[in-house]
């Protein structure tokens, strides 16, 4: 927990005393541990005089902030318009029974989590899925179980 | 001028059009609106026409301007404010608002409702109050033509006071602005968005995990049945309502006691108060449980064959005046309870110097209220407005003595916090190493001998930065030169010097205010201390910027009365032979010229008799030989008690007590007392006049107020009471040396006999967590 919260303190320090700098103090705090955790909030609370309840009503706000240890791979399925009419919902609930999980929640092995977007800005692929930074285009329903495979197998990677 | 509805009506500069509109009696619909909160502009009820203005705007953030032509009511307006009141309530439980019977429902189906999950107007905790519905019959809204959503979130009920039922929240956001810019907490926040809104905690956690105060403030503005005070959420319409003081601390708060049943039921805040309605747990949640107790003392009992047995009063008060009139004077000692009304502490007093024939009269924090008096007093800054909370909300700076101030959450804390969000620096002062409270700039871990130090050493930078600092008109000027000049800054002050010259230049010439807890200077010469800080106060200009924190509802009116070992009622001095003489003349009778004993010696010898109207710790008692207690509550130490007299309690009284700023107020009669208790005053006479003493036949307690009147001359009616009127005095240094720290670990909670941890669970459970 040492670390963790001189790491914070750092990355809070050039934006102290500044007015509206919160949100970018949220989104470094998040790209370094993947996630808002309660001991996170509190540290980011207490670094800048504010209550933790007032942070996180900012926090969640936003849907860019997670509150909960995404898995291992980020898995994305869009279902902006584009790849809502190319069959977005039908990938979706494949991706949903192959991970046995509903969007919005993380595999019991964690290793998988799984979100829904709308819109990744390349519509011309829809529809859409995406792990971690691969995207995958034209996916259709046969195509999950392999890409979900490739990281299943390569667990470590 | 501006005109609403084609009448003409004057404004002020910076009003609202809202306020303004209320002001001149014309009614707009609104339900985010709070007079002591920003405008927020969330419900969007209170929308208005103003020529020139595009669309409707929000009446309560649109600032009035000269020559506006308003509109507030027309066909058009209540057509929009019907539609949005509809969504409104698309989302909250509705048929209590919209039923047509809903009058005639009231009157068939009274009493109490008991439902956890409120449905329907039958169930809602808020019946009564309902602004809502308010604004639904102004409006004139008979049906919904939107579907509804019951958002079936969990009730939630697992934190201590009050319960919170977000099903019922129409989200204007009154408990989020209170919580955060009034109290400064932060307790409350809004969470998540669009449907999902929810005021919450961060993380859905209890409130007693999430820094909550429970002041209560957001109940009290909550417009829905959302929030509820769970102890009076359920008796419906109260018998009565009667507006009086709370006297559990010495802020001296004003509520409106409900009763029902000849109970206290609830303990509703009022705007009138030194603290503008911001009040603190105790006041607003704790009273009734703490007076209701079954175990209340009823009857007099008097010990025979080593067990206490009921009796008549007759019997109890003639067998404590044979008994005591076998006491000598300095055998017997008498302890003035520091929530005792200024009439009782007054006929107490007299009755102990006039008819017991000793002073030793003491309260037990007398350690405290003594010193703070004696100085104030000395130093004639009580012709100032020494003391006032409103002096907290316009300082620059504020030291802070103790932290208990701040846990529980006192009424002062927002006065603190207003300062803090003008730019005021906070400065805490507390040996402990418990996580320091949010709102605190700085804090010194320092104890009472270093904060002693610390204060010279803030004199000793200020006259050595600027000598003028020192008027020559202040009294003992020389003296008090000559001892700046001939300090020795300790080995502390000069380890600690950056830090005080810092704070020195802060405190120098602006304006700021010392607030001290008993504990924060409970050690072996307090004197000291206060006259360090007083010196400090005088010399940044601020002479009225002390605020002692006294833990009694009415420590400021026990000393005031002179029911203080130290000195006679009203400050006058009792080896001064003239004012001896002028109150003997005044009472008829033959006074003690022997000084009295404080609390803290009375104990060590030949003390034989001892009449209580508080409570002591057990093990004082060893010697004592008769022990009168006069209480509302049995308590462990009546296992020694020979008479045990049952007192009222302060909804069950009427008299006056005074505020830590010296603010004399009138405390009433709320609710019937148990049958057989007795103003403490009357028992008190009866004893008296069973002594043979006269001067004890006062009807009521206006006629001891108009005595206590002719003998303390600065008292002259209900209101802040002033002293004098020179310059203010300073207090030369002395040597520091080391002082003894006596500040007790734990601090009590009592009303009396009556140990709030001990008879209010849910207090026990918020002081339990700690607190932030």
């Amino acid at each position: 927990m040492k670390s963790e919260k001189f790491s914070i303190k750092k990355s809070i320090k050039p934006f102290k005393d500044k007015k509206g700098t919160l949100i970018t103090i949220l989104q470094h705090v998040q790209k370094e541990y993947g996630y808002l955790s309660k001991e996170t909030i509190s540290t980011i609370a207490d670094e800048l005089s504010k209550s933790e309840n007032e942070i996180y009503g900012v926090a969640t706000f936003y849907s860019q902030f997670k509150f909960n240890k995404p898995g291992k791979h980020q898995v994305k399925v869009c279902l902006g318009t584009a790849c809502h009419v190319r069959g977005g919902h039908e990938l979706m609930e494949t991706v949903e029974r192959q991970l046995v999980i509903k969007h919005g929640e993380k595999t019991k092995d964690s290793q998988f989590s799984l979100e829904r977007v709308a819109c990744m800005g390349c519509c011309a692929l829809a529809p859409v899925m995406v792990v971690d930074k691969e995207i995958y285009g034209k996916t259709t329903s046969t195509k999950v179980k392999q890409i979900l495979n490739k990281y299943k197998n390569n667990g470590g990677r | 001028m501006i005109t609403i509805n084609g009448k003409k009506i004057p404004f002020k500069e910076g009003e609202t059009v809202l306020e303004t509109a209320l002001e001149a009696g014309i009614y707009i619909p609104s339900l985010c609106t709070q007079s002591e909160l920003e405008s927020f502009g969330a419900c969007r009820l209170c929308l208005v026409k103003i020529e020139g203005m595009r669309g409707f705007p929000t009446s309560c953030n649109t600032e009035v301007k000269d020559g506006m032509v308003i509109t507030t009511e027309d066909d058009e307006l209540q057509k929009i404010r019907r539609n949005v009141l509809e969504m409104l309530l698309s989302e909250h439980p509705n048929t209590c608002i919209i039923c047509k019977d809903k009058d005639i429902c009231e009157e068939c189906h009274f009493g109490p409702t008991k439902a956890g999950r409120v449905t329907g107007c039958r169930f809602c905790p808020n019946k009564e109050i309902c602004e809502v519905r308010e604004v639904a019959d102004y409006l004139g809204l008979e049906d919904l033509k939107l579907p509804f959503e019951y958002k079936n979130l969990p009730l939630e009920r697992d934190d201590p006071f009050f319960d919170r039922d977000y099903n019922l929240c129409i989200l204007c956001g009154r408990c989020v602005r209170v919580c955060q810019d009034i109290r400064g907490r932060g307790t409350l926040a809004f969470t998540q968005r669009s449907f999902r809104t929810k005021v919450g905690t961060a993380f859905d956690k209890l409130h007693i995990d999430s820094n909550c105060g429970f002041c209560g403030a957001c109940v009290d503005v909550c417009p829905t049945g959302a929030l509820s005070a769970r102890g009076s959420k359920w008796h419906g319409d109260a018998d009565s309502c009667i507006d009086s003081i709370c006297i559990l601390c010495s802020i001296g708060c004003n509520f409106s006691f409900e009763s029902k049943w000849d109970r206290i039921m609830a303990a509703i805040p009022k705007r009138e108060g030194p603290t503008k309605g911001q009040v603190c747990s105790r006041g607003r949640f704790c009273v009734p449980q703490l007076l209701n107790g079954t175990d209340r003392l009823k009857q007099p009992m008097i010990r025979k064959n080593g067990k206490l047995i009921p009796v008549s009063w007759d019997e109890a008060i003639t067998h404590t005046a044979d008994k005591l009139k076998d006491f000598k004077g300095e055998e017997i000692g008498v302890i003035a309870s520091k929530f005792l009304t200024n009439e009782s502490a007054y006929v107490l007093q007299k009755f102990t110097r006039a008819v017991l024939n000793t002073n030793n009269i003491d309260s037990t924090t007398s350690d405290f209220v003594g010193p703070v008096m004696k100085t104030i007093m000395e130093s004639k800054t009580a012709n100032s407005n020494i003391g006032k909370i409103e002096n907290i909300e316009n300082s620059r700076w504020i030291i802070v003595l103790g932290r208990r101030i701040f846990n529980p959450s006192s009424a002062l804390n927002p006065s603190i916090y207003r300062a803090k969000k003008k730019g005021a620096k906070i400065i805490l002062i507390d040996p402990g190493k418990s996580k320091t409270p949010r709102i605190i700039d700085v804090h010194l871990e320092l104890g009472v001998s270093q904060t002693l130090d610390f204060f010279y050493g803030i004199i000793h930078s200020l006259y050595s930065s600027n000598p003028s600092i020192v008027k020559k008109s202040y009294g003992k000027y020389g003296a008090f030169v000559k001892s700046v000049k001939n300090l020795e800054i300790s080995k502390f002050g000069k380890t600690y010097s950056n830090k005080i010259k810092e704070l020195s230049q802060l405190i120098n010439s602006s304006k700021g205010c010392i607030i001290a807890d008993p504990d924060a200077i409970h050690c072996s010469s307090p004197e000291k201390l206060m006259n360090a800080i007083l010196n400090v106060l005088i010399l940044s200009e601020n002479p009225d910027g002390f605020v002692p924190y006294y833990e009694g509802g009415n420590d400021q009116g026990i000393c005031d009365m002179g029911a203080i070992s130290q000195h006679l009622p009203g400050y006058s001095s009792i080896s001064n032979l003239e004012s001896i003489k002028k109150l003997e003349r005044l009472w008829g009778t033959k006074l003690p010229r022997e000084k009295g004993k404080r609390y803290s010696e009375m104990f060590k010898d030949k003390l034989k008799a001892l009449y209580l109207t508080d409570t002591i710790p057990e093990e004082k008692l060893g010697k004592i030989e008769f022990l009168v207690i006069q209480d509302i509550y049995p308590n462990k130490i009546m296992n020694k008690a020979d008479v045990v007299l049952p007192a009222r309690a302060f909804t069950e009284d009427d008299g006056t007590v005074t505020s830590l700023e010296r603010r004399v107020q009138k405390i009433k009669q709320a609710v019937k007392e148990p049958e057989g208790a007795r103003s403490d005053w009357k028992i008190i006479c009866n004893l008296a006049r069973k002594m043979d003493a006269k001067g004890f036949d006062y009807k009521n307690f206006q006629q001891i107020f108009k005595e206590i009147k002719e003998i303390v001359p600065f008292i002259s009616g209900m209101g802040i009471w002033k002293f004098g009127s020179k310059q203010p005095t300073l207090f030369p240094l002395m040597k520091t040396g080391e002082m003894k720290d006596l500040t007790s670990s734990k601090p009590l909670f009592r009303y009396r006999g009556a140990d709030l941890m001990e008879r209010v669970d849910d207090f026990r459970i918020q002081m339990g967590a700690g607190g932030k």
